[in-house]
């Protein structure tokens, strides 16, 4: 249904994805002989999940975090810890992107606010330039599996929409990611450790006092992951309660007390952010009922049992979907493709028997490779346009580290223990 | 006329700011409320949950006045020139077409649920928080039809 031909036309022709998918709800309920109104019904749906309240929050203190001076800070410290390994601002940079998207989403943020910083500073320390571009360009999706990431969060929204058998929760999506997470940060790290050996010896060693100028430096980030893992992994608050925290914390400091954004670029930086959160609201109210009209029509069953016909193994189901989720990176954004395809693949992965919170970290993974896959990735536009280099450039310094993140993601997908390790064995 | 719209655009992102603003702060009233007083406001989490629906709304129509909902970048970067303006406005008016319906259904539903109101969590009818609905999908219809129809921005001459 989804596949009807004209429909994809339209998207091809350019046409916002969410008329897109409104448009096959629709076509759905005429086939079915339900009343269009009904598309109503689901679309206020919205107002019935508390935790949708974290995506606007989480949002608007990404952007608030991005426009103020915390790039900055963090990469100080991060130096002052980090910075006298060898490879060691390069790790820097990974280390820095990974925290920065895990709390702002991985919307393009983190190459523009922090590449400024980043890419000049590598150059100077005689990275190659490929090199340089290619790791800032991949990192820019880093954070990706870390709380409280958007995408994590809209995995859960997304799957708890499928009154599934296993209960898929945002708190264990959220303990599911930590290890892969680290595992992608430590294979860049090594690639950085080795790259590291061949530049010009810097005599940089750990300086105890400039590690604590730098820590107390940041104090008004250092609070922001304690406050908000520690709450929610804690067990004191909601995601969405995080999500407030987070927010109002944010505007305190970086608004009221350090004064880096001005109350009157306020507005400017809530509409900025919202207009970010209605594109996805509304991607997400219509996919609410385009997913109830798929399910009503038994597709999942049916694809299922398509693909049962052909493939037997769980593992070869799970190399078929990396290639299948690598092509659908390419072509949509993480967050359009988690509201249109998890719906359609969830069913059917976990009639392989996999998991539904391995497969939630198994589908973020491969998005992330997705973000700077020729040739549509988004980070590559942005890197591109940030550094002022042809996006050719970009695609060939990216390789080596696609080459590496896929052999991360391959293990992610093969060993589901690095994403349930804290599920009791039965 | 863009006077006009320059006051509209100012009022629409004053509601957005009041609706952000207010539910960071119910939000955090509520957390310290709970933990602090041992009391919880059964208002607030029926609020804040219609304000998502608001905000995500509102948002919305926000992102299409700057061209900023998400879309399929295939063959925008490979056409040039008139064609690549053409196909814009062609999107454009699909994307009206479907909102428009949207909105016309949406507002029937609203109908019914007035003539059979069903009492919210807030004191009021759910009809009244529904009307966002049709209020959203029609001003997005609206701004689809008007890009379509404005003469080429400078965003589409500019890009090459």
């Amino acid at each position: 249904m989804l596949s009807s031909i004209p429909l994809l036309a339209l998207a091809v022709a350019g046409v916002p994805l969410f008329a897109i998918i409104a448009a096959s709800a629709l076509y759905g309920y005429m086939q079915a002989d339900i009343d269009l109104s009904a598309i109503a019904v689901e679309i206020y749906r919205l107002a019935e999940m508390p935790v949708l309240l974290a995506i606007p929050l989480f949002t608007f203190a990404g952007y608030v975090l991005g426009e103020s001076r915390a790039p900055q800070r963090l990469v100080a410290l991060s130096n002052a810890l980090l910075g006298w390994l060898p490879g060691g601002l390069a790790i820097v940079a990974v280390a820095v992107c990974a925290f920065f998207t895990a709390f702002t989403g991985a919307s393009g943020v983190t190459i523009v606010a922090l590449g400024a910083l980043l890419y000049p500073a590598m150059r100077e320390a005689h990275y190659p330039e490929k090199f340089s571009l290619g790791l800032i360009t991949s990192s820019g999706s880093l954070g990706l599996l870390f709380a409280p990431s958007l995408p994590l969060i809209l995995y859960g929204v997304v799957a708890q929409q499928m009154s599934l058998s296993t209960p898929v929760n945002i708190d264990d999506l959220f303990r599911a990611g930590l290890l892969p997470g680290l595992l992608m940060m430590l294979v860049l790290s090594g690639y950085c450790v080795w790259q590291g050996r061949r530049l010009p010896k810097v005599d940089k060693t750990f300086s105890a006092s400039e590690a604590k100028a730098a820590v107390l430096a940041a104090w008004p980030e250092l609070p922001l992951p304690v406050l908000v893992l520690g709450g929610i992994y804690g067990g004191f608050l909601a995601v969405s309660e995080a999500a407030a925290v987070a927010a109002a914390y944010v505007l305190v400091v970086h608004v009221f007390i350090k004064r880096e954004i001005y109350l009157r670029e306020l507005p400017k930086v809530m509409r900025e952010s919202m207009t970010l959160v209605g594109g996805i609201m509304v991607i997400l109210a219509v996919s609410l009922a385009s997913t109830n009209v798929l399910i009503d029509a038994e597709i999942p069953q049916q694809l299922f049992a398509w693909i049962r016909s052909w493939i037997d193994s769980p593992i070869t189901f799970l190399l078929a979907l990396n290639i299948f989720l690598l092509v659908l990176g390419m072509l949509l954004d993480i967050f359009s493709a988690l509201m249109i395809v998890v719906p359609i693949i969830l069913p059917i992965a976990i009639g392989y028997g996999i998991h539904p919170v391995h497969l939630g970290i198994v589908f973020l993974a491969n998005m992330q490779l997705g973000y700077f896959t020729p040739p549509v990735g988004m980070n590559l536009f942005i890197a591109s346009y940030r550094f002022n280099k042809p996006v050719m450039t970009l695609y060939r310094a990216s390789i080596p580290f696609f080459l590496l993140l896929l052999a991360a993601v391959l293990i992610i997908t093969w060993v589901p223990a690095l994403s349930l390790w804290w599920v009791p064995t039965p | 006329m863009n006077s006009v719209l320059r006051r509209l655009h100012q009022v629409e992102d004053l509601v957005l700011a009041i609706l952000l603003s207010s539910m960071i702060g119910l939000a955090v009233l509520q957390i310290v409320a709970r933990n602090l007083a041992g009391v919880s406001f059964t208002w607030i989490d029926p609020l804040l949950r219609v304000e998502v629906l608001w905000l995500g709304l509102l948002g919305a129509a926000a992102a299409t006045r700057g061209g900023r909902h998400i879309t399929i970048d295939i063959l925008e970067p490979v056409l040039k020139g008139a064609w690549k303006i053409r196909l814009a406005r062609l999107a454009n008016l699909a994307a009206a077409g479907v909102c428009a319906v949207v909105a016309w259904y949406a507002w029937q539903f609203v109908q019914i649920e007035r003539e059979f109101p069903t009492p919210g969590e807030l004191g009021m009818s759910t009809w009244h928080q529904q009307l966002v609905i049709p209020f959203s999908f029609a001003l997005m219809s609206l701004r689809f039809v008007l890009v379509s129809l404005l003469p080429a921005s400078r965003k589409a001459e500019g890009a090459e």
